[in-house]
Parts: structure tokens; sequence; C-alpha cells
């Protein structure tokens, strides 16, 4: 079938009423989560990753992609109206949407950015359906060589650009595949890491360390930082929430700028919307023609990085249907729930699962028009959320995480795991240790171990197969290239200034 | 050469990474490395162990060669980390407890603890939000998604 066809397949499975039903709340409820600081997209996928158990895979994975790009959309909110960013993602925003809000103009700042995240994701929706298909044909060619390096890079990618110490990343990418050895071995049948501890024979489930590193992790977190925020004060009335043309007209380049900056991150493993919309704001500040008042309140500072921060969530999906590499942590959650429910993420989803992917694809147009119009005279009254303190919201976060890991295999066990690895994320994201790594490696790690030895049964435990299997060597150079990258900044740099002498 | 002796919750990080990345090496030569059939289970363990502790050991050599750096305390000054730390009491408790007193008495000392003591909260409070807390979990996991949450001391 072509593109259109596809397309057109796919809106008959997003418009069905159940699947509308789980669109219209996975973006209500990414709002909201958007909206509130101190939980984020991700602890919330994890947390309802147990309830997905029962679902149709398409109306899941539809109501998770909700939540995800929904998200994006409601961090702008107390960026722009308290100056305290519901996301890491909406952090750009609070610089200049604030300082609008301050200057009497909220409402113009809300609305050019639900416009800018409509305008952005729509258009990098439209990227994925162009690029995603090729990438999965091209990825037909793989063999388990070719797996096993892709999903080395997507890894040291993530450990890269996930923490300032790439020895870091890598110790925990390492931590994380560790943890899925344990278990009994699919092959010869031999335990490790077991100890006759009955509980670990069938492995550990990657849901209890993303509850633990995600949900639990980030509650004790936010415990320690916010002390002292109590309720939050919400302006009522908004009535002027659309720009003006003047805004439009300035708009219109960060727009574009944001949105290719944006999708092109988001495409990358391990780099996501937080990442794009810092970069999304640094090229502002070159190219921008109002560069010397950003930071003052001016419209294209909210446009550019909400539009990136949308793009980029898209474009981490890219990798995700197309590759079965995740590109965000939250897109490793949602391949976890893919392999939870027994759809096999890769190239492979396109041929075998056609009505999930463009189910999927079709259901994000129709969600973000659903945000923009949620987003535009509704947001006021969603911002109301923030009057719940936290002192009442976090323990029934614990609570959801509990229960959550607790109906998975009725295991006490399991909760004790989940105390230790929340007790663990806690520590780890103090120390700067990337527990998205550790997590992607639980998820990728069995994939990349049945890649390793197949390719090595293969080429009868020839370890060069990596290197004349030309797609593998060509992502080994990749990996090369980004694990030395910083080495051979310095080195130019290093260089440079020898030359300058 | 100076090295920076006074002991940190990164060096402590990168030493315990060490001995683990050394502990899954030693345990993985238990394991076969490979076999007739092709890579045994204790390659990929080996690998990884050997990349744990190379890594850690090297990170600990640079940061003990760090002098004088400015880095802020691991702690928050200003006392928060009490109620993290209490946090973490209460969910452990929270775990130990569940099985004997079942999961809505659990829930709601747990609820008890964190409104009443980690964050003083007045006694209204506690009531209010226990007795929602508990109420909730009920209707929506054990009436709605009818999930077997532990009983204990209510029966089987």
């Amino acid at each position: 079938m072509g593109l259109w066809e596809n397309l057109l397949m796919g809106f008959s499975v997003a418009l069905l009423p159940v699947n509308l039903l789980f669109c219209t709340f996975g973006v209500i409820l990414g709002t909201l989560i958007g909206i509130l600081p101190g939980i984020g997209p991700g602890a919330t996928l994890a947390m309802l990753l147990p309830l997905t158990f029962g679902m149709n895979p398409t109306s899941a994975m539809i109501m998770m992609a909700g939540i995800y790009y929904g998200a994006m959309y409601g961090g702008s909110t107390t960026s722009i109206l308290l100056s305290i960013p519901g996301e890491a993602s909406s952090v750009m925003t609070c610089l200049d949407g604030y300082q609008m809000a301050r200057k009497g103009r909220a409402g113009p700042a809300l609305g050019m950015a639900a416009i800018s995240s409509f305008i952005a994701g729509t258009l990098s929706i439209v990227a994925m359906m162009l690029i995603a298909i090729p990438l999965a044909s091209y990825a037909l060619r793989f063999g388990p060589a070719e797996y096993f390096s892709l999903m080395l890079w997507g890894l040291s990618a993530v450990a890269y650009f996930q923490s300032k110490s790439l020895k870091k990343g890598i110790i925990m990418a390492a931590f994380g595949i560790f943890v899925s050895t344990i278990g009994v071995d699919i092959l010869t049948g031999v335990g490790r890491f077991t100890y006759d501890v009955s509980e670990v024979l069938d492995g550990i489930d990657f849901l209890i360390m993303i509850m633990g590193f995600f949900a639990i992790s980030e509650v004790l977190l936010t415990l320690e930082t916010e002390s002292g925020r109590e309720v939050f004060r919400v302006p009522l009335k908004l009535r002027e929430l659309f720009p003006n043309k003047q805004d439009y007209k300035e708009s219109f380049g960060p727009i574009c700028r944001g949105t290719v900056v944006g999708f092109l991150i988001g495409v990358l493993p391990g780099t996501g919307p937080s990442i794009a919309s810092f970069l999304a704001y640094g090229l502002e500040k070159k190219f921008s023609k109002r560069a010397k008042e950003l930071g003052t309140g001016i419209i294209g500072g909210v446009a550019s990085p909400e539009g990136a921060n949308n793009a980029a969530a898209t474009g981490a999906l890219v990798p995700l249907l197309s590759l079965g590499i995740p590109g965000s942590g939250v897109a490793a959650i949602m391949l976890g729930a893919l392999i939870m429910m027994k759809v096999r993420p890769g190239p492979f989803l396109f041929q075998e699962h056609p009505d999930l992917v463009w189910g999927i694809i079709a259901s994000m147009y129709i969600g973000n028009i659903m945000l923009l119009i949620i987003n535009l005279p509704f947001v006021p009254f969603l911002a109301q959320i923030l009057r719940i303190p936290y002192y009442i919201l976090y323990p029934f976060i614990l609570l959801f995480s509990f229960v959550g890991v607790y109906s998975i295999d009725y295991s006490l066990f399991d909760l004790w795991l989940l105390l230790i690895f929340g007790i663990l994320g806690y520590f780890f994201r103090k120390l700067d240790f990337p527990v998205v790594a550790a997590v992607l490696g639980i998820v990728l790690g069995p994939m990349m171990e049945l890649a390793l030895r197949q390719s090595l049964i293969l080429s009868r435990g020839d370890w060069t197969i990596f290197l004349t299997e030309p797609i593998s060597a060509f992502l080994l150079a990749l990996l090369f290239l980004t694990l030395s990258s910083r080495y051979i900044k310095s080195i130019f740099q290093w260089i440079y200034s020898l030359l300058k002498k | 050469m100076r090295i920076k002796t006074r002991i940190k919750p990164i060096h402590i990080a990168t030493a315990l990474f060490l001995f683990f990345g050394l502990f899954i090496i030693r345990e993985s030569h238990v394991l076969q490395y490979w076999s007739e059939l092709g890579p045994g289970p204790g390659l990929l363990p080996l690998l990884l162990g050997i990349a744990m502790s190379v890594l850690a050991f090297i990170s600990m050599i640079e940061i003990l060669m760090k002098r004088g750096q400015n880095e802020e305390a691991f702690f928050s000054e200003d006392g928060s980390f009490k109620k993290v730390g209490l946090v973490m009491i209460a969910y452990t408790a929270l775990t130990a407890l569940v099985n004997k007193l079942g999961f809505l008495l659990a829930t709601a000392l747990f609820m008890a603890f964190i409104i009443g003591i980690a964050e003083r909260r007045s006694w209204i409070s506690i009531l209010t939000i226990t007795i929602f807390a508990v109420a909730g979990f009920y209707c929506v996991f054990v009436v709605l998604l009818n999930v077997p949450l532990p009983r204990g001391i209510f029966g089987k």
C-alpha cells in the first residue's frame, strides 16, 4: 500500500470511538502532567504501564503517545504563568514566557506556545511519515551484527547525551544490561546471578526499574528541592489568548527553526525534547532579528523552544517505530510497553502491525488538533490543578507505583526491588549517573545479547564480523565518533590555539 | 602530587561500581564464556563487568586528582533531606507490613505518617487525606480493576 492508503487506514483505526477516547484521555492527562511540576511523562507512563496489560496495543500506544506530546504542551503553562517549568523541556520557555506574563501578555504567550506546538508537531508528524518508512525498509536488511551495532550505538548516544560524564553514562548502561541478564539464560537454561532465589528465575521485570528510577526517585528528588513551596497561586482571568498579527509575523522564523532543530535532535537516540529546546533557543540567539532582546519577553523566545520540544517528542518516535531503538527515555518506556504486549518492535512493525503504526501516526494528527482546541481556551482552568499542594500529590504517586508493581506478579519481592531501585535512582540522579541509560540497557539488553550471540554463532566466533559487515561497520564508526567527539573537539581547539599563537 | 583524601559520596559510588564490576567478572567466570554451540551465558556479563570496573577505576582516579573545586553539598543545607529520609522509611515500612496488615491498613498508616510526621500537617488534613486515599485506592483498584491487593489481617 502507498503512503496515502496507509495513512487513510491509520485514520480509520484512530477514529474508532475507543481510540478517540484513549487519545483524548492521553492528551488531557499529558497536559495536566505537563502543567504539574514534580511529575513528568516518564513517571506517568511508568505508573500506567501495568494498566495497559489487558489493553489493545494500538489503543495503549495511542494513549501513551498522547501523554508524551501532551506533556510538551502543558509544560509551557507554568513556565509562562509562574516561571516554574512544568517539564525540563519547558525551561527555556520560562525566560521569555514569564517576562511576557509580567508585561500583561500571558495570554498571547500561552496562545503562541499552543500554536507553535501545533504547527511543529504537525510538520514533524509529516516528516516522521516520510522518514520512518524508508528507514524501516532499509533496516529490513539488518542482520544480527547490524542490530547489535545499532543498539550499541543507541546506548552509547544515550550515555553521551544524558550525562556530563560519558564514563558514568556507560557505567549506567552496563548496569542496566547486567540487570537484564539476571535470571535463566534462554539459550542454555543456566541460571545467572540467581543465587537460588526463585523470584528472579524469570528475570527482573524492567517495569520495576522504570518505576523506581522514574517515579520514586523523581518524588524523592523533588521533595528535596521543592521544600518550602506550598500552594501555587494562579491568575484566573486570561481573556486575550490569541496573539496579534505582529506576533505571528515574528514567530514564523522561530517556529520553522525550532521545528527543524527539534525534529532532527529528537531522532537522535538519547537526546529528547529538553536538549532540543535548549538548542533551539541557542539558535534563536544567533539567527533571530531580535536576538538581543531574547530574555526580555519576546514572542520568538516562546515560539522556538515550544515548537522544538514538540517536534523532538515526535522525532523520538521515528527510531522507535522504524528501528525499535527509542529516541528518548519516555520512548524507551513505550518500547517496554510494546514488548510487554508481545509486539515485536523494529522494522518489522510496519509489516506485521501496520494498523498499530499508522494508527499511532494518524492519532498524533488528531491529538495535535485536540491539544490546540483544549489548550487555547481551557488552559487557565486546567492550570487550577496547580492548587493541589505537592504534599498531597506525591504520596499518591508513590502508592500508584507500589500498586502498579504489585499488579505485575503479586509479588512482595518485586515491591522490595521497587524500593531498592527507587533509592538507587535517587542517589544515581544526585550523583549525575543517568538513569535513562540504565533503563535503556535493561530494555535493550536481552535483544542486544541475542544479537551478539547470533552474530558470533554465524561467524563461528570471529569478532571481525562486526567490522566486515558494511552497515555494522558504519554504525560502529558512528559509535566511535559519538564517544570521541568531545576529545576530537578538544584536539581541534588545541590545534586552533597553537595556530593562533 | 596531592590527592584529595576527604571521602565524598561520588568516591563511594565509583568504588562501589568498581567492586561491583569485579564481582560480575568473578561470577561470570563460573558461567561458561564459550561452548560448542557458541557464546555462553557468561560472555556478556564478563564484558559488562570489565567495562564497569575499568570505567569506574578511571573515574575514581580522575575524581581523586581533582583539586579544590567548588562543589555543591550532596544534601541540601535546609534540612529537606530529613523529609526524604522519612519518606524512605515510610515506604520501607509499607513494603514490610503490607502482607501482614493488608494493603488498606498499611496505606492508611503510610499516609498518616507522611502527612502527619513528614509533612507536619494538622489532624484534619491527616484524617481527610488518609480516608480519601484508602477509599480511592479501594474503589479504583479493588472494585473497578479487580486487583487482588493483600488483605493481611482482614482475611484471605
